[in-house]
Protein backbone atom coordinates (compact mmCIF):
# COMPACT_ATOMS: atom_id res chain seq x y z
CA UNK A 1 0.00 0.00 0.00
CA UNK A 2 1.25 3.85 -1.00
CA UNK A 3 1.85 6.43 1.72
CA UNK A 4 -1.13 8.37 2.14
CA UNK A 5 -0.06 11.05 4.96
CA UNK A 6 3.03 11.30 5.88
CA UNK A 7 3.74 13.33 9.28
CA UNK A 8 7.45 14.86 9.91
CA UNK A 9 8.68 15.94 13.06
CA UNK A 10 6.05 18.87 13.32
CA UNK A 11 5.96 20.99 16.00
CA UNK A 12 2.67 23.04 16.44
CA UNK A 13 1.80 25.91 18.71
CA UNK A 14 -1.39 28.05 19.90
CA UNK A 15 -0.63 31.58 21.29
CA UNK A 16 2.76 30.76 21.14
CA UNK A 17 2.17 27.62 23.31
CA UNK A 18 3.93 24.50 21.99
CA UNK A 19 1.59 21.62 21.58
CA UNK A 20 2.68 19.34 20.03
CA UNK A 21 6.43 18.22 19.93
CA UNK A 22 7.89 16.63 16.75
CA UNK A 23 5.27 14.53 15.64
CA UNK A 24 5.55 11.98 13.40
CA UNK A 25 3.03 9.29 11.67
CA UNK A 26 2.55 7.08 8.65
CA UNK A 27 -0.93 6.30 7.56
CA UNK A 28 -1.01 3.98 4.05
CA UNK A 29 -4.21 4.56 2.06
CA UNK A 30 -6.59 2.24 2.89
CA UNK A 31 -5.52 1.95 6.85
CA UNK A 32 -7.62 2.59 9.89
CA UNK A 33 -5.23 4.30 12.66
CA UNK A 34 -6.24 5.61 16.14
CA UNK A 35 -4.79 8.31 17.67
CA UNK A 36 -5.52 7.64 22.00
CA UNK A 37 -3.98 9.47 24.74
CA UNK A 38 -5.02 11.24 27.77
CA UNK A 39 -7.36 14.62 28.14
CA UNK A 40 -5.16 17.80 26.86
CA UNK A 41 -2.89 15.42 25.33
CA UNK A 42 -2.66 17.40 21.60
CA UNK A 43 -5.33 14.98 20.03
CA UNK A 44 -7.15 17.66 18.72
CA UNK A 45 -4.99 20.06 17.97
CA UNK A 46 -3.24 17.46 15.91
CA UNK A 47 -6.15 16.89 13.90
CA UNK A 48 -6.67 20.51 13.58
CA UNK A 49 -3.19 21.31 12.02
CA UNK A 50 -2.93 18.69 9.79
CA UNK A 51 -6.52 19.79 8.49
CA UNK A 52 -4.63 23.52 8.10
CA UNK A 53 -6.70 25.23 11.10
CA UNK A 54 -4.63 28.94 11.47
CA UNK A 55 -5.26 29.40 14.66
CA UNK A 56 -2.32 26.47 14.92
CA UNK A 57 0.98 27.45 13.71
CA UNK A 58 3.25 25.11 12.10
CA UNK A 59 6.59 25.90 13.81
CA UNK A 60 8.24 23.34 12.15
CA UNK A 61 7.88 20.16 10.54
CA UNK A 62 6.12 19.14 7.42
CA UNK A 63 2.98 17.20 6.40
CA UNK A 64 3.20 15.75 2.84
CA UNK A 65 -0.66 13.87 1.58
CA UNK A 66 -1.15 12.10 -1.55
CA UNK A 67 2.43 12.69 -2.40
CA UNK A 68 2.09 16.74 -2.16
CA UNK A 69 3.61 19.36 0.74
CA UNK A 70 0.44 20.69 2.08
CA UNK A 71 2.25 21.94 5.23
CA UNK A 72 1.37 25.46 4.44
CA UNK A 73 -1.83 24.75 1.98
CA UNK A 74 -5.42 26.58 3.24
CA UNK A 75 -7.49 24.03 4.50
CA UNK A 76 -9.60 23.79 1.33
CA UNK A 77 -6.80 22.94 -0.68
CA UNK A 78 -6.17 20.38 1.89
CA UNK A 79 -9.99 19.06 1.55
CA UNK A 80 -9.90 18.84 -2.33
CA UNK A 81 -6.76 16.97 -1.78
CA UNK A 82 -8.84 14.17 -0.37
CA UNK A 83 -8.82 15.41 3.64
CA UNK A 84 -11.90 14.85 5.65
CA UNK A 85 -11.94 15.69 9.63
CA UNK A 86 -15.18 15.20 11.48
CA UNK A 87 -15.34 18.12 14.11
CA UNK A 88 -15.73 17.25 18.00
CA UNK A 89 -17.73 20.22 17.67
CA UNK A 90 -19.51 20.97 14.57
CA UNK A 91 -20.64 24.18 13.76
CA UNK A 92 -23.56 25.37 13.88
CA UNK A 93 -24.01 27.85 10.52
CA UNK A 94 -27.41 29.55 10.37
CA UNK A 95 -28.97 30.51 7.00
CA UNK A 96 -27.08 27.26 5.10
CA UNK A 97 -29.32 24.68 4.58
CA UNK A 98 -27.55 21.28 4.65
CA UNK A 99 -28.53 20.43 1.03
CA UNK A 100 -27.37 23.79 -0.07
CA UNK A 101 -24.07 23.12 2.12
CA UNK A 102 -23.15 19.93 0.54
CA UNK A 103 -24.20 20.36 -2.84
CA UNK A 104 -22.17 23.73 -2.78
CA UNK A 105 -19.26 22.01 -0.86
CA UNK A 106 -19.38 18.85 -3.47
CA UNK A 107 -19.16 21.74 -6.56
CA UNK A 108 -16.06 23.66 -4.52
CA UNK A 109 -14.97 19.91 -4.26
CA UNK A 110 -14.69 18.99 -7.86
CA UNK A 111 -15.01 22.00 -9.70
CA UNK A 112 -18.12 20.74 -11.03
CA UNK A 113 -21.87 21.68 -11.24
CA UNK A 114 -23.63 18.57 -9.51
CA UNK A 115 -26.36 17.49 -10.93
CA UNK A 116 -29.91 17.75 -8.58
CA UNK A 117 -31.20 14.28 -9.43
CA UNK A 118 -27.75 12.74 -8.49
CA UNK A 119 -27.14 14.39 -5.51
CA UNK A 120 -30.61 14.25 -3.94
CA UNK A 121 -30.74 10.63 -4.99
CA UNK A 122 -27.00 10.11 -2.78
CA UNK A 123 -28.05 12.84 -0.23
CA UNK A 124 -31.31 10.69 0.46
CA UNK A 125 -29.42 7.07 0.71
CA UNK A 126 -26.61 8.57 3.12
CA UNK A 127 -29.62 10.28 5.33
CA UNK A 128 -31.34 6.83 5.42
CA UNK A 129 -28.16 5.07 6.38
CA UNK A 130 -27.53 6.75 9.15
CA UNK A 131 -31.70 7.34 9.99
CA UNK A 132 -31.15 10.83 9.70
CA UNK A 133 -35.05 12.65 9.13
CA UNK A 134 -35.06 13.84 5.22
CA UNK A 135 -36.46 17.03 6.70
CA UNK A 136 -32.76 17.80 8.09
CA UNK A 137 -31.58 18.55 4.71
CA UNK A 138 -33.80 21.61 4.67
CA UNK A 139 -32.07 22.84 8.26
CA UNK A 140 -30.13 24.85 8.78
CA UNK A 141 -26.19 23.37 9.29
CA UNK A 142 -26.34 22.32 12.64
CA UNK A 143 -28.59 25.10 13.69
CA UNK A 144 -30.67 23.35 16.84
CA UNK A 145 -29.39 20.09 15.94
CA UNK A 146 -28.49 17.56 19.22
CA UNK A 147 -25.40 16.78 19.64
CA UNK A 148 -25.97 13.13 17.97
CA UNK A 149 -27.55 14.89 15.16
CA UNK A 150 -24.47 17.13 14.92
CA UNK A 151 -22.19 13.89 14.85
CA UNK A 152 -24.16 12.38 12.33
CA UNK A 153 -24.59 14.91 9.77
CA UNK A 154 -20.85 15.02 10.15
CA UNK A 155 -20.46 11.53 9.08
CA UNK A 156 -23.24 12.20 6.13
CA UNK A 157 -20.55 14.55 4.83
CA UNK A 158 -18.21 11.97 5.03
CA UNK A 159 -20.83 9.69 3.17
CA UNK A 160 -21.49 13.02 0.61
CA UNK A 161 -17.67 14.17 0.35
CA UNK A 162 -16.04 10.28 0.09
CA UNK A 163 -12.44 11.64 0.65
CA UNK A 164 -8.69 9.68 1.04
CA UNK A 165 -9.06 10.13 4.48
CA UNK A 166 -10.83 10.68 7.25
CA UNK A 167 -9.88 12.95 10.44
CA UNK A 168 -12.67 11.53 12.99
CA UNK A 169 -12.32 13.84 16.54
CA UNK A 170 -13.88 12.49 18.97
CA UNK A 171 -17.13 11.64 16.66
CA UNK A 172 -18.65 9.13 18.91
CA UNK A 173 -18.26 11.40 22.27
CA UNK A 174 -22.05 12.10 24.06
CA UNK A 175 -23.78 9.69 21.64
CA UNK A 176 -26.15 6.83 22.92
CA UNK A 177 -25.07 3.27 22.38
CA UNK A 178 -27.84 3.38 18.69
CA UNK A 179 -26.25 6.75 17.45
CA UNK A 180 -22.88 5.10 18.00
CA UNK A 181 -24.07 1.68 16.10
CA UNK A 182 -25.50 4.46 13.44
CA UNK A 183 -22.45 6.45 12.47
CA UNK A 184 -20.20 3.67 13.22
CA UNK A 185 -22.17 2.13 10.11
CA UNK A 186 -21.77 5.08 8.33
CA UNK A 187 -17.41 4.73 8.71
CA UNK A 188 -18.07 1.28 8.21
CA UNK A 189 -19.83 2.18 4.59
CA UNK A 190 -16.93 4.83 3.67
CA UNK A 191 -13.87 2.25 4.43
CA UNK A 192 -15.88 -0.54 2.21
CA UNK A 193 -16.99 1.95 -0.71
CA UNK A 194 -14.07 4.33 -0.74
CA UNK A 195 -10.96 2.53 0.72
CA UNK A 196 -10.78 5.19 2.51
CA UNK A 197 -7.97 5.69 5.39
CA UNK A 198 -8.66 6.76 8.97
CA UNK A 199 -7.62 8.52 12.06
CA UNK A 200 -9.76 8.41 14.50
CA UNK A 201 -9.11 10.89 17.24
CA UNK A 202 -10.69 9.14 20.56
CA UNK A 203 -9.81 8.33 24.56
CA UNK A 204 -12.46 5.66 24.48
CA UNK A 205 -12.97 3.26 22.48
CA UNK A 206 -16.49 2.02 21.67
CA UNK A 207 -16.30 3.11 18.04
CA UNK A 208 -13.44 1.49 17.65
CA UNK A 209 -15.52 -2.04 17.65
CA UNK A 210 -16.36 -1.54 14.16
CA UNK A 211 -13.70 -1.72 12.42
CA UNK A 212 -9.98 -3.55 12.11
CA UNK A 213 -7.48 -1.45 13.75
CA UNK A 214 -3.89 -1.19 11.83
CA UNK A 215 -1.93 1.16 13.89
CA UNK A 216 -2.19 2.69 17.41
CA UNK A 217 -0.04 5.89 18.55
CA UNK A 218 -0.70 7.26 21.96
CA UNK A 219 0.02 10.76 22.54
CA UNK A 220 1.19 12.50 25.94
CA UNK A 221 1.75 15.89 26.06
CA UNK A 222 2.37 16.92 22.95
CA UNK A 223 4.86 14.08 21.86
CA UNK A 224 3.94 10.85 20.63
CA UNK A 225 4.89 8.38 23.46
CA UNK A 226 4.27 4.99 21.64
CA UNK A 227 2.98 3.13 17.80
CA UNK A 228 1.63 -0.31 17.60
CA UNK A 229 -1.03 -2.62 16.68
CA UNK A 230 -4.57 -2.62 17.74
CA UNK A 231 -3.39 -4.95 21.29
CA UNK A 232 -2.94 -1.21 22.54
CA UNK A 233 -6.20 -0.18 22.28
CA UNK A 234 -6.56 -3.26 24.47
CA UNK A 235 -3.90 -2.71 26.88
CA UNK A 236 -4.90 1.04 27.02
CA UNK A 237 -8.30 0.05 28.09
CA UNK A 238 -7.16 -2.44 31.10
CA UNK A 239 -4.73 -0.77 32.48
CA UNK A 240 -4.95 2.92 31.17
CA UNK A 241 -2.75 5.55 30.33
CA UNK A 242 0.01 5.17 33.05
CA UNK A 243 2.86 3.79 31.97
CA UNK A 244 2.42 6.28 28.91
CA UNK A 245 2.30 9.10 30.85
CA UNK A 246 5.55 7.49 32.47
CA UNK A 247 7.73 7.19 29.35
CA UNK A 248 6.25 11.13 28.20
CA UNK A 249 8.64 11.57 31.42
CA UNK A 250 6.24 12.64 33.86
CA UNK B 1 -37.68 65.94 -15.92
CA UNK B 2 -37.18 67.57 -12.42
CA UNK B 3 -33.76 68.55 -10.97
CA UNK B 4 -34.04 69.63 -7.63
CA UNK B 5 -32.75 68.85 -4.27
CA UNK B 6 -35.67 67.14 -2.21
CA UNK B 7 -35.54 65.86 1.16
CA UNK B 8 -36.14 61.78 1.73
CA UNK B 9 -36.91 59.33 4.08
CA UNK B 10 -37.43 61.44 6.48
CA UNK B 11 -37.42 60.38 10.47
CA UNK B 12 -40.91 60.56 12.03
CA UNK B 13 -39.42 62.07 15.35
CA UNK B 14 -35.94 63.49 14.47
CA UNK B 15 -32.74 62.44 16.27
CA UNK B 16 -29.30 64.67 16.76
CA UNK B 17 -28.43 66.23 13.84
CA UNK B 18 -25.20 65.35 14.46
CA UNK B 19 -25.63 61.80 13.65
CA UNK B 20 -26.78 62.91 10.30
CA UNK B 21 -29.60 60.37 9.87
CA UNK B 22 -32.84 62.52 10.47
CA UNK B 23 -33.55 62.35 6.65
CA UNK B 24 -31.39 62.19 3.37
CA UNK B 25 -31.20 64.61 0.48
CA UNK B 26 -31.88 63.78 -3.09
CA UNK B 27 -30.24 65.67 -5.85
CA UNK B 28 -31.23 63.58 -8.65
CA UNK B 29 -33.75 63.63 -11.07
CA UNK B 30 -37.30 62.80 -10.39
CA UNK B 31 -38.07 61.73 -14.26
CA UNK B 32 -41.36 62.83 -15.67
CA UNK B 33 -41.61 60.25 -18.55
CA UNK B 34 -44.06 57.29 -17.62
CA UNK B 35 -43.18 53.54 -17.29
CA UNK B 36 -45.50 51.36 -18.53
CA UNK B 37 -45.19 47.95 -17.05
CA UNK B 38 -45.18 44.64 -19.31
CA UNK B 39 -47.36 42.41 -17.74
CA UNK B 40 -45.70 39.13 -17.61
CA UNK B 41 -48.85 37.16 -15.78
CA UNK B 42 -52.37 38.76 -14.41
CA UNK B 43 -54.77 36.30 -13.35
CA UNK B 44 -58.53 36.48 -14.65
CA UNK B 45 -59.82 37.56 -10.93
CA UNK B 46 -57.68 40.39 -11.22
CA UNK B 47 -59.25 44.18 -13.26
CA UNK B 48 -56.84 46.33 -14.09
CA UNK B 49 -57.46 50.20 -14.81
CA UNK B 50 -55.87 53.13 -15.08
CA UNK B 51 -56.64 55.08 -11.62
CA UNK B 52 -55.54 56.83 -8.83
CA UNK B 53 -57.53 56.77 -6.60
CA UNK B 54 -55.17 56.25 -3.89
CA UNK B 55 -52.67 58.73 -4.40
CA UNK B 56 -52.98 60.28 -1.05
CA UNK B 57 -52.10 57.27 0.90
CA UNK B 58 -49.31 58.16 3.66
CA UNK B 59 -45.94 57.65 2.05
CA UNK B 60 -42.67 56.95 4.09
CA UNK B 61 -40.42 59.05 1.34
CA UNK B 62 -41.54 62.47 2.35
CA UNK B 63 -43.90 64.69 1.22
CA UNK B 64 -42.19 66.10 -1.68
CA UNK B 65 -42.07 63.28 -3.99
CA UNK B 66 -45.49 62.55 -3.98
CA UNK B 67 -45.75 65.95 -5.15
CA UNK B 68 -43.56 65.34 -8.04
CA UNK B 69 -44.54 61.97 -8.97
CA UNK B 70 -46.18 62.06 -12.36
CA UNK B 71 -45.65 58.65 -13.67
CA UNK B 72 -48.58 56.52 -15.43
CA UNK B 73 -50.95 54.88 -12.85
CA UNK B 74 -52.00 51.47 -12.48
CA UNK B 75 -54.73 49.90 -10.43
CA UNK B 76 -55.09 46.28 -9.83
CA UNK B 77 -58.04 45.47 -8.16
CA UNK B 78 -59.06 42.15 -6.39
CA UNK B 79 -62.04 41.20 -5.21
CA UNK B 80 -61.45 37.25 -4.35
CA UNK B 81 -58.86 34.92 -3.82
CA UNK B 82 -56.28 35.85 -6.72
CA UNK B 83 -53.88 33.76 -8.00
CA UNK B 84 -50.89 36.43 -9.29
CA UNK B 85 -49.76 38.96 -10.83
CA UNK B 86 -46.25 39.89 -11.70
CA UNK B 87 -45.19 43.29 -13.40
CA UNK B 88 -41.71 44.27 -14.78
CA UNK B 89 -41.17 47.97 -15.66
CA UNK B 90 -38.04 48.68 -17.72
CA UNK B 91 -36.74 52.39 -16.37
CA UNK B 92 -34.26 52.31 -19.32
CA UNK B 93 -33.90 56.09 -19.90
CA UNK B 94 -35.17 57.02 -16.53
CA UNK B 95 -39.07 56.47 -15.82
CA UNK B 96 -41.22 57.19 -12.76
CA UNK B 97 -44.28 54.65 -12.35
CA UNK B 98 -47.04 54.28 -10.28
CA UNK B 99 -48.69 51.33 -8.82
CA UNK B 100 -51.88 50.91 -7.05
CA UNK B 101 -52.99 47.85 -5.26
CA UNK B 102 -56.72 47.36 -4.09
CA UNK B 103 -57.80 44.61 -2.12
CA UNK B 104 -61.39 44.56 -1.65
CA UNK B 105 -63.10 42.73 1.70
CA UNK B 106 -61.54 39.07 2.21
CA UNK B 107 -60.36 39.05 -0.66
CA UNK B 108 -56.19 38.20 -1.53
CA UNK B 109 -53.88 40.07 -3.91
CA UNK B 110 -50.65 38.80 -4.69
CA UNK B 111 -48.40 40.96 -6.81
CA UNK B 112 -44.97 40.86 -7.57
CA UNK B 113 -42.94 43.68 -9.40
CA UNK B 114 -39.87 43.31 -11.10
CA UNK B 115 -37.82 46.66 -11.48
CA UNK B 116 -35.11 46.68 -14.41
CA UNK B 117 -33.41 48.96 -16.80
CA UNK B 118 -30.36 51.48 -16.96
CA UNK B 119 -31.42 55.53 -15.71
CA UNK B 120 -33.08 56.57 -12.66
CA UNK B 121 -35.89 54.90 -11.64
CA UNK B 122 -38.49 56.00 -9.61
CA UNK B 123 -41.48 53.88 -8.23
CA UNK B 124 -44.50 54.47 -5.77
CA UNK B 125 -47.18 51.72 -4.96
CA UNK B 126 -49.76 52.60 -3.11
CA UNK B 127 -51.91 50.12 -1.33
CA UNK B 128 -55.20 49.37 0.27
CA UNK B 129 -55.85 46.60 2.14
CA UNK B 130 -59.61 46.20 3.19
CA UNK B 131 -61.35 44.28 5.97
CA UNK B 132 -60.13 40.52 6.06
CA UNK B 133 -58.07 41.16 2.99
CA UNK B 134 -54.40 40.05 1.81
CA UNK B 135 -51.67 41.72 0.13
CA UNK B 136 -48.73 40.08 -0.56
CA UNK B 137 -46.71 42.24 -2.53
CA UNK B 138 -42.50 41.04 -3.77
CA UNK B 139 -40.07 43.95 -4.96
CA UNK B 140 -37.22 42.69 -6.96
CA UNK B 141 -35.05 45.68 -7.76
CA UNK B 142 -32.08 44.89 -9.99
CA UNK B 143 -31.62 48.22 -12.18
CA UNK B 144 -28.55 49.32 -13.54
CA UNK B 145 -25.66 49.70 -10.90
CA UNK B 146 -25.34 53.56 -12.40
CA UNK B 147 -28.62 54.43 -11.41
CA UNK B 148 -30.78 56.00 -8.96
CA UNK B 149 -33.40 54.19 -7.70
CA UNK B 150 -36.52 55.30 -5.49
CA UNK B 151 -39.30 53.23 -4.02
CA UNK B 152 -42.07 54.09 -2.29
CA UNK B 153 -44.72 52.15 -0.53
CA UNK B 154 -47.58 53.33 1.05
CA UNK B 155 -50.40 51.06 2.47
CA UNK B 156 -53.12 50.87 5.14
CA UNK B 157 -54.73 48.10 6.50
CA UNK B 158 -58.06 47.88 7.67
CA UNK B 159 -59.14 45.45 10.55
CA UNK B 160 -57.98 41.73 10.01
CA UNK B 161 -55.97 42.59 7.05
CA UNK B 162 -52.16 41.12 6.28
CA UNK B 163 -49.97 43.04 4.02
CA UNK B 164 -46.63 40.69 3.56
CA UNK B 165 -43.67 42.79 1.96
CA UNK B 166 -40.60 41.21 0.33
CA UNK B 167 -38.48 43.29 -1.00
CA UNK B 168 -34.99 42.62 -2.31
CA UNK B 169 -32.29 45.42 -3.17
CA UNK B 170 -30.14 44.34 -5.76
CA UNK B 171 -29.23 47.24 -8.24
CA UNK B 172 -28.73 50.92 -8.30
CA UNK B 173 -25.91 53.44 -7.99
CA UNK B 174 -27.82 54.99 -4.66
CA UNK B 175 -31.29 53.53 -3.63
CA UNK B 176 -33.72 54.85 -1.20
CA UNK B 177 -36.62 52.83 -0.30
CA UNK B 178 -39.92 53.89 1.63
CA UNK B 179 -42.41 52.19 3.53
CA UNK B 180 -45.31 53.44 5.12
CA UNK B 181 -47.73 51.37 6.77
CA UNK B 182 -50.69 52.53 9.06
CA UNK B 183 -52.06 49.28 10.58
CA UNK B 184 -55.32 51.13 11.60
CA UNK B 185 -57.84 48.18 11.61
CA UNK B 186 -58.07 45.70 14.55
CA UNK B 187 -55.65 42.74 13.93
CA UNK B 188 -54.50 44.08 11.16
CA UNK B 189 -50.95 43.24 10.69
CA UNK B 190 -47.78 43.95 8.51
CA UNK B 191 -44.74 41.68 7.85
CA UNK B 192 -41.48 42.60 6.20
CA UNK B 193 -38.77 40.92 4.90
CA UNK B 194 -35.95 42.57 3.03
CA UNK B 195 -33.09 41.27 1.87
CA UNK B 196 -30.54 43.41 0.02
CA UNK B 197 -26.49 43.70 -1.42
CA UNK B 198 -24.99 46.30 -1.31
CA UNK B 199 -21.88 46.63 -3.70
CA UNK B 200 -19.02 48.46 -4.03
CA UNK B 201 -19.46 52.21 -4.17
CA UNK B 202 -23.25 51.88 -3.92
CA UNK B 203 -25.40 53.45 -1.40
CA UNK B 204 -28.84 51.86 0.40
CA UNK B 205 -31.24 54.18 2.28
CA UNK B 206 -34.37 52.57 3.92
CA UNK B 207 -37.26 53.96 6.10
CA UNK B 208 -39.73 51.82 7.20
CA UNK B 209 -42.47 53.61 9.17
CA UNK B 210 -45.30 51.34 10.88
CA UNK B 211 -48.10 53.38 12.92
CA UNK B 212 -50.12 51.03 15.13
CA UNK B 213 -53.47 52.64 15.27
CA UNK B 214 -55.53 49.30 15.53
CA UNK B 215 -56.23 47.13 18.49
CA UNK B 216 -54.30 44.27 18.94
CA UNK B 217 -52.29 44.82 15.84
CA UNK B 218 -48.80 43.19 14.70
CA UNK B 219 -45.49 44.38 12.60
CA UNK B 220 -42.71 42.32 11.57
CA UNK B 221 -39.44 43.94 10.12
CA UNK B 222 -36.77 42.08 9.21
CA UNK B 223 -33.57 43.14 7.40
CA UNK B 224 -31.17 41.33 6.12
CA UNK B 225 -28.45 42.10 3.74
CA UNK B 226 -24.45 42.28 2.78
CA UNK B 227 -22.36 45.30 2.76
CA UNK B 228 -19.44 45.13 0.06
CA UNK B 229 -16.34 47.35 -0.25
CA UNK B 230 -16.86 51.30 0.67
CA UNK B 231 -20.88 50.46 0.58
CA UNK B 232 -23.04 52.99 2.47
CA UNK B 233 -26.45 51.90 4.03
CA UNK B 234 -29.01 53.57 6.53
CA UNK B 235 -31.92 51.50 7.99
CA UNK B 236 -34.41 53.18 10.04
CA UNK B 237 -37.08 51.69 11.17
CA UNK B 238 -40.01 52.86 13.11
CA UNK B 239 -42.61 51.31 15.19
CA UNK B 240 -45.43 54.11 15.80
CA UNK B 241 -47.72 52.07 19.03
CA UNK B 242 -50.07 54.91 18.84
CA UNK B 243 -52.72 55.96 21.32
CA UNK B 244 -55.76 53.31 21.76
CA UNK B 245 -53.53 50.25 20.02
CA UNK B 246 -53.61 47.92 23.05
CA UNK B 247 -52.57 44.62 22.87
CA UNK B 248 -50.18 45.97 19.90
CA UNK B 249 -46.56 43.86 19.03
CA UNK B 250 -44.21 45.47 16.93
CA UNK B 251 -40.52 44.16 16.26
CA UNK B 252 -37.80 45.24 14.09
CA UNK B 253 -34.70 43.15 13.14
CA UNK B 254 -31.55 43.96 11.05
CA UNK B 255 -28.76 41.52 10.55
CA UNK B 256 -25.63 42.34 8.77
CA UNK B 257 -22.53 40.57 6.67
CA UNK B 258 -19.39 42.64 5.97
CA UNK B 259 -17.83 41.81 3.02
CA UNK B 260 -14.63 43.64 2.48
CA UNK B 261 -13.68 46.92 4.05
CA UNK B 262 -14.69 49.88 4.55
CA UNK B 263 -18.06 50.35 4.76
CA UNK B 264 -20.75 52.70 6.64
CA UNK B 265 -23.52 50.83 8.44
CA UNK B 266 -26.23 52.99 10.21
CA UNK B 267 -28.81 51.44 11.61
CA UNK B 268 -31.86 53.31 13.74
CA UNK B 269 -34.42 51.15 15.23
CA UNK B 270 -37.20 53.63 16.98
CA UNK B 271 -39.97 52.83 18.96
CA UNK B 272 -42.20 55.25 20.13
CA UNK B 273 -44.81 54.49 22.20
CA UNK B 274 -47.54 56.28 23.77
CA UNK B 275 -50.05 53.22 24.73
CA UNK B 276 -49.54 51.09 27.81
CA UNK B 277 -50.20 47.80 26.95
CA UNK B 278 -48.29 46.75 23.93
CA UNK B 279 -45.15 45.22 23.36
CA UNK B 280 -42.04 46.75 20.69
CA UNK B 281 -38.83 44.91 20.25
CA UNK B 282 -35.84 45.63 18.68
CA UNK B 283 -32.37 43.84 17.73
CA UNK B 284 -29.72 44.24 15.16
CA UNK B 285 -26.48 41.93 14.70
CA UNK B 286 -23.58 42.78 12.39
CA UNK B 287 -19.98 41.56 11.64
CA UNK B 288 -17.81 39.61 9.64
CA UNK B 289 -18.39 36.31 9.28
CA UNK B 290 -16.78 34.18 11.48
CA UNK B 291 -12.50 32.73 11.60
CA UNK B 292 -14.85 29.36 12.73
CA UNK B 293 -16.96 29.57 10.18
CA UNK B 294 -14.70 30.19 7.80
CA UNK B 295 -12.35 27.03 9.06
CA UNK B 296 -15.15 24.51 9.02
CA UNK B 297 -16.32 25.32 5.89
CA UNK B 298 -13.30 25.50 4.49
CA UNK B 299 -12.43 21.79 5.52
CA UNK B 300 -14.97 20.96 3.79
CA UNK B 301 -13.02 22.37 0.46
CA UNK B 302 -14.99 25.62 0.20
CA UNK B 303 -12.42 28.33 0.05
CA UNK B 304 -12.57 31.78 2.14
CA UNK B 305 -14.14 34.00 -0.63
CA UNK B 306 -16.79 31.35 -1.67
CA UNK B 307 -17.49 30.83 1.85
CA UNK B 308 -18.42 34.23 2.12
CA UNK B 309 -20.56 34.12 -1.20
CA UNK B 310 -22.04 31.02 -0.03
CA UNK B 311 -23.42 32.64 3.19
CA UNK B 312 -24.33 35.59 1.47
CA UNK B 313 -26.48 33.80 -0.98
CA UNK B 314 -28.25 32.04 1.82
CA UNK B 315 -28.67 35.35 3.07
CA UNK B 316 -30.57 36.09 0.19
CA UNK B 317 -32.01 32.59 -0.20
CA UNK B 318 -33.95 33.33 2.93
CA UNK B 319 -35.34 36.37 1.88
CA UNK B 320 -36.45 34.66 -1.70
CA UNK B 321 -38.42 32.13 -0.53
CA UNK B 322 -41.10 34.38 1.26
CA UNK B 323 -41.70 35.17 -2.81
CA UNK B 324 -45.01 33.68 -3.72
CA UNK B 325 -45.30 33.60 -7.59
CA UNK B 326 -42.63 30.76 -8.75
CA UNK B 327 -41.77 32.28 -11.84
CA UNK B 328 -40.32 35.73 -9.73
CA UNK B 329 -39.03 33.77 -7.30
CA UNK B 330 -37.21 31.52 -10.28
CA UNK B 331 -35.85 34.96 -11.67
CA UNK B 332 -34.93 36.41 -8.15
CA UNK B 333 -32.92 33.23 -7.65
CA UNK B 334 -31.58 33.57 -11.29
CA UNK B 335 -30.03 37.45 -9.91
CA UNK B 336 -28.38 35.91 -6.76
CA UNK B 337 -26.60 32.82 -8.74
CA UNK B 338 -22.76 32.65 -8.93
CA UNK B 339 -23.05 32.99 -12.72
CA UNK B 340 -24.92 36.43 -12.37
CA UNK B 341 -21.83 37.32 -10.18
CA UNK B 342 -19.52 36.39 -12.43
CA UNK B 343 -18.66 33.06 -10.95
CA UNK B 344 -17.13 31.62 -8.07
CA UNK B 345 -14.01 31.60 -6.86
CA UNK B 346 -13.11 27.63 -6.43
Amino acid sequence: MSTLLEVSNLNVSIDDKHILHDVSMQINEGEAHVLMGPNGAGKSTLGYALMGNPQYTIESGKIVFAGSDITSESPDKRAKAGMFLSFQTPLEVPGLTVESFLRSALEQRTGKRIKLFDFKKKLAAAMELLQLDPSYAKRDLNVGFSGGEKKKTEILQLLMFRPKLAILDETDSGLDVDAVRLVSNGIKTYLEEENGALLVITHSTRILDAFDIDKTHVIVDGHVVADGDASMVDDINENGYEKYIEMAGK
Amino acid sequence: MTNENIILNPLPVKTWNSLKMNEVSYSGEIPEEACTPEIKKLSDELKLTRNETLSGIRSAAGDKLSDLMQGESILIESDSEASSAVLSYDFTGSRSARLFLHAKENSRLPVSVVMTGDGTAVLEIKILAEAGSTVDLSVIQNVGCESDVITDIGCICESNATFNLTKLELGGRNEYVAVSVDLSGEHSSFSANSGYRVKTNQSLDMNYVVRHTGRKTESNIFASGILENDSTKVFRGTIDLIKGCAGAKGTENEDILLLGDNQVNQTIPLILCNEEDVEGNHGASIGRLDDNIIFYLGSRGISAKAAEDIIAHAKLDAIISHIQDEDAKAFAHSLISPEADGGEDA
